[in-house]
């Protein structure tokens, strides 16, 4: 939810051509931090928001295409869902519930579902489809990778409209992803 | 507009606008319904196309003659009129269209324990259909299927779920089908104190997962009314009849048989969902017909998945039962490995993740299961 507050700030934020809160990425190679002692680098000509929560990026349009990069750690002892001593398989686990309890798709298919390494650190990879069943085809596709290192959990994840758009901007979201440098931190 | 807003925009009017019509005796030709019935018939239709097929329904199509079944029994003077559908859906609801089909979520079916029981809901469904409440309320019920048929802008199961929340029925028309629906299923030959049960049963379980007023009841009269007024109406035994031909039928082992593949979809999707607290409530006092094992390896998932002080412990223990109960259920031995795993096991983690793979050589999970394996090496 708060990712979507911040897509819906960048779409405000992208009427507003003065604002100084929407940076353009204006060349290839540029390194940003990203929050937690991380660093990574986002597409050439994309516009982003940095904000508490993390980063949100768009090419034109974030209902379109939307790229975010999010570290959380937990608030207190009873925050099982930001635990970053989960395991791969029970982060995806989390992520799935959530894509299926979310109560605004009725459909969720997983495309897949696998380990990943995020900077060397051990996690998982999930991409799934969201339909709603009247439309037979579906709606959006996401992925989103993770993984817990040092206090929290690191989270990259990438939403389009499902088919061509998605996969255009795919290849961005893999390059993003390799970019991403951990702090040094002992493991969680 | 959001479709709920849509909505009680909608039951505001239809405060205004109630009319008393007189009930459906027999099967309704729609040849003969008036304009604006017809018109509330036609745009039910067109939802019931755009849902059938869908990956909304559950597709067990001897559930849904079992449930037909019940349905043409309680109201066999209306030739079918009556069409029942299973929504997959968890929630803990029910509701009618005005052109006669009936929505039964899986999460409710997953509750009731017999065929009596489900033959009070289908009973209270029903009489909104041949009581013509829809058209009583007919602008509630027009601003639902308007709503609904937004299904490219609004996910569609958004809609139902605004369409079952406010199928906009007053608590007249609610009272009106308990008791009709009640008086279908006593002539139908069903024990009338299953009425009580099955609302007994769904307010445990909504106390169970700490839910406030589970959709079916949201526009209904107050849960204790409720069940005191179906205690109000079992009648008392007539002297020299005891036993079974007094009570009336209750069909567990028919209930039980239909709905068992629902019955295990409801829980695996609960554990998907991560919703722990239900599957505990269910597996506490629903007869699911589960093997000992399922029933041990579903417990223990449910309190990994709660985490709270011990659970972890309890849960390893459950899946230790699980395995000695069933050597052969993969997903228990899964579920061993990784809980002593986390408990420092190592061993008994490696033993039970291999005994998976074994047993489950293509399972789609085979990636995360190998890499725990590999960590685990000693």
């Amino acid at each position: 939810m708060k990712l979507f507050a911040l897509a819906l700030s960048l779409a405000a934020f992208a009427c507003q051509a003065t604002s100084t809160s929407l940076v353009r990425v204006d060349g290839p190679g540029r390194r940003i931090a990203a929050g937690g002692g991380s660093e990574l680098e986002l597409p050439a000509g994309w516009v982003y928001h940095s904000g508490p929560d993390g980063i949100v990026a768009a090419r034109e349009n974030p209902f379109v295409h939307l790229l975010t990069f999010a570290y959380v750690e937990p608030t207190g002892p009873e925050d099982k869902d930001n635990d970053p001593r989960q395991t791969p398989a029970e982060l995806a686990e989390q992520y799935v519930a959530k894509a299926k309890s979310s109560g605004g798709w009725s459909h969720v298919e997983v495309v897949s579902n696998e380990p990943f390494a995020l900077d060397g650190r051990p996690g998982c990879r999930l991409h799934v489809r969201l339909s709603s069943p009247e439309q037979r085809e579906p709606a959006r596709e996401a992925v989103l990778c993770a993984a817990g290192h040092g206090k929290g959990i690191y989270k990259l994840s990438y939403v389009a409209w499902a088919g061509e758009h998605f996969a255009r901007d795919l290849p961005l979201f893999d390059a993003m992803v390799a970019s991403l440098q951990l702090p040094d931190a002992p493991a969680p | 507009m959001s479709a709920r807003a849509l909505c009680l925009l909608g039951a505001a009017a239809a405060a205004c606008g109630g009319t008393e019509v007189a009930p459906f005796r027999v099967r309704p030709e729609r040849t003969a319904l008036e304009h604006q019935e017809s018109r509330l018939w036609q745009r039910a239709d067109e939802f019931e196309r755009s849902v059938d097929g869908s990956a909304l329904l559950v597709p067990d199509d001897a559930l849904r003659q079992y449930l037909q079944g019940v349905l043409d029994r309680l109201y066999p003077e209306f030739d079918g009129a009556l069409r029942v559908r299973v929504l997959r859906s968890p929630e803990v609801n029910a509701f009618t269209f005005p052109n006669g089909l009936v929505f039964v979520h899986s999460g409710i079916l997953s509750l009731l324990g017999n065929e009596a029981q489900v033959a009070t809901l289908l009973g209270h469904e029903g009489a909104h259909f041949t009581h013509r409440h829809a058209l009583e309320q007919r602008a509630n019920v027009e601003n639902a299927l308007y709503v609904a048929m937004f299904g490219s802008i609004i996910p569609l199961g958004a809609d139902l779920l605004a369409m079952s929340s406010i199928s906009g029925f007053s608590k007249g028309h609610e009272r009106e089908a308990d008791r009709e629906g009640f008086e279908r299923m006593r002539r139908a030959g069903y024990d009338p104190a299953e009425s009580v049960a099955t609302f007994r049963r769904l307010l445990a379980h909504a106390e169970a997962v700490n839910e406030e007023t589970p959709l079916f009841f949201a526009t209904h009269p107050a849960l204790e009314e409720r069940i005191e007024s179906f205690e109000a109406m079992i009648p008392r035994p007539v002297a020299g009849q005891t036993g079974a031909a007094a009570a009336g039928e209750r069909g567990e082992d028919a209930y039980l048989a239909a709905t068992r593949a629902v019955r295990h979809l409801a829980l695996e999707e609960d554990l998907e969902r991560r919703a722990h607290a239900s599957v505990l409530a269910s597996l506490a006092f629903v007869d699911a017909r589960l093997t000992p094992a399922e029933a041990s390896w579903l417990r223990g998932e449910a309190l990994r998945q709660r985490a709270g002080a011990g659970d972890l412990e309890s849960a390893r223990d459950c899946f230790r039962e699980a395995v000695a109960q069933d050597p052969g259920l993969a997903a228990a031995h899964r579920a061993l490995g990784r809980a002593s795993a986390k408990l420092g096991n190592s061993e008994e983690a490696r033993t039970h993740l291999e005994r998976y793979l074994e047993l489950a050589p293509a399972a789609p999970d085979r990636a995360y299961v190998t890499a725990e394996l590999v960590s685990l090496r000693p």
